[in-house]
């Protein structure tokens, strides 16, 4: 007979109602951000460039919580995490947070080293590597989703193949739209197959509430 | 060792001792109301259709052993809406939690020193 682990069931809990590959979506349109605003930083420049992508990012959102609300919810029911979920939620936006400051401020040292001469040094992509798989660590520890890390492993390996391929003068805008673009086209194939597996296991309750409701 | 022959001697047929299996709840006993247990263990509450595909259980099922659940004062319905939309969440009490401990304190310590 199989042990009943608590903690085991917790996070299968978890996945089941997290893991819906929408979310792995986001992250695609987040990556897609990199190759698309390189692109256009020649002709909007680099303040303009990120800031005509913002809408894109939260159309995403949006129809992420869209298809999130009408076909997942349905399918897949609503939960309330308890506390040691919660917490471990907590921590996980916590580190997101301190990876996003420590990734700008790191920026801000790679901005000033490249323009005091150390572009040989590969500061600028080595420095992107290990905020990517930093944070995606974080998010796959905290998520225990093990996906996330191999995402950041990619992402990571992306930056530092781009600009090796950029420096052999291969590719432009330092191999951004060639290795980000392949990666965010990997991650949202990856986020679909998931969700469509979902949608294929689970079947829609239109009035779930009658069920429980009946015996009242 | 005299002390506990001495407790052996006196203690009463049906006494927890005589009978490790007397402290098992079986409301929480049931296989089905134990899976919708677990689940609701781990998390602070669930709706119905989050318990039909964790536990397997048909929707008549989970409507049956949540209505014994409720009477037994182990889960309470929370009934909102989201959107426009009728929706019950399903969760613990204080007391479901305590017995679900409870029962599982009972159940390895009744089975816990078995011979292989």
């Amino acid at each position: 007979m199989q042990r009943i682990d608590l903690k085991v069931v917790e996070r299968s809990a978890f996945k089941a109602a997290v893991d819906t590959g929408l979310w792995d979506v986001f992250i695609a349109a987040l990556v897609a951000m990199l190759p698309i605003v390189s692109l256009l930083g020649g002709t909007l420049g680099d303040f303009w460039s990120p800031v005509v992508f913002l809408p894109v990012l939260g159309g995403t959102y949006l129809a992420i919580r869209f298809v999130q609300e009408r076909v997942v919810v349905p399918r897949v029911g609503q939960v309330r995490w308890g506390s040691y979920r919660k917490a471990r939620l907590k921590r996980f936006t916590v580190a997101m947070l301190t990876v996003n400051v420590v990734a700008l401020a790191l920026g801000g040292v790679a901005f000033i080293a490249t323009q005091r001469g150390a572009e040989e040094l590969w500061v600028f992509p080595a420095m992107l590597s290990v905020v990517l798989l930093v944070g995606f660590s974080f998010a796959s520890y905290s998520l225990n989703l093990p996906r996330l890390f191999l995402y950041g492993l990619l992402l990571a390996g992306g930056s530092l193949i781009g600009e090796a391929l950029f420096r052999q003068g291969r590719v432009s805008h330092h191999g951004f739209p060639l290795v980000f673009g392949t990666a965010a086209l990997m991650i949202a194939t990856i986020g679909l197959i998931k969700f469509a597996l979902v949608v294929r296991s689970t079947r829609p309750v239109s009035d779930e509430a009658s069920v429980v409701e009946d015996d009242d | 060792m005299r002390r506990q022959w001495l407790k052996t001697m006196t203690d009463r047929p049906g006494d927890s001792w005589a009978d490790p299996l007397s402290g098992i709840d079986p409301v929480i006993h049931a296989p089905a109301r134990l899976k919708l247990l677990t689940q609701l263990y781990v998390v602070e509450a669930a709706d119905a259709t989050f318990l039909v595909n964790r536990t397997g259980l048909t929707w008549g099922n989970l409507s049956t052993h949540v209505g014994k659940l409720e009477e037994s004062g182990y889960v309470a319905l929370e009934k909102g809406y989201r959107g426009k939309k009728p929706c019950t969440m399903i969760r613990l009490t204080r007391e479901g939690r305590e017995a679900f401990r409870q029962y599982r304190a009972n159940m390895q310590q009744a089975l816990g020193d078995l011979p292989e």
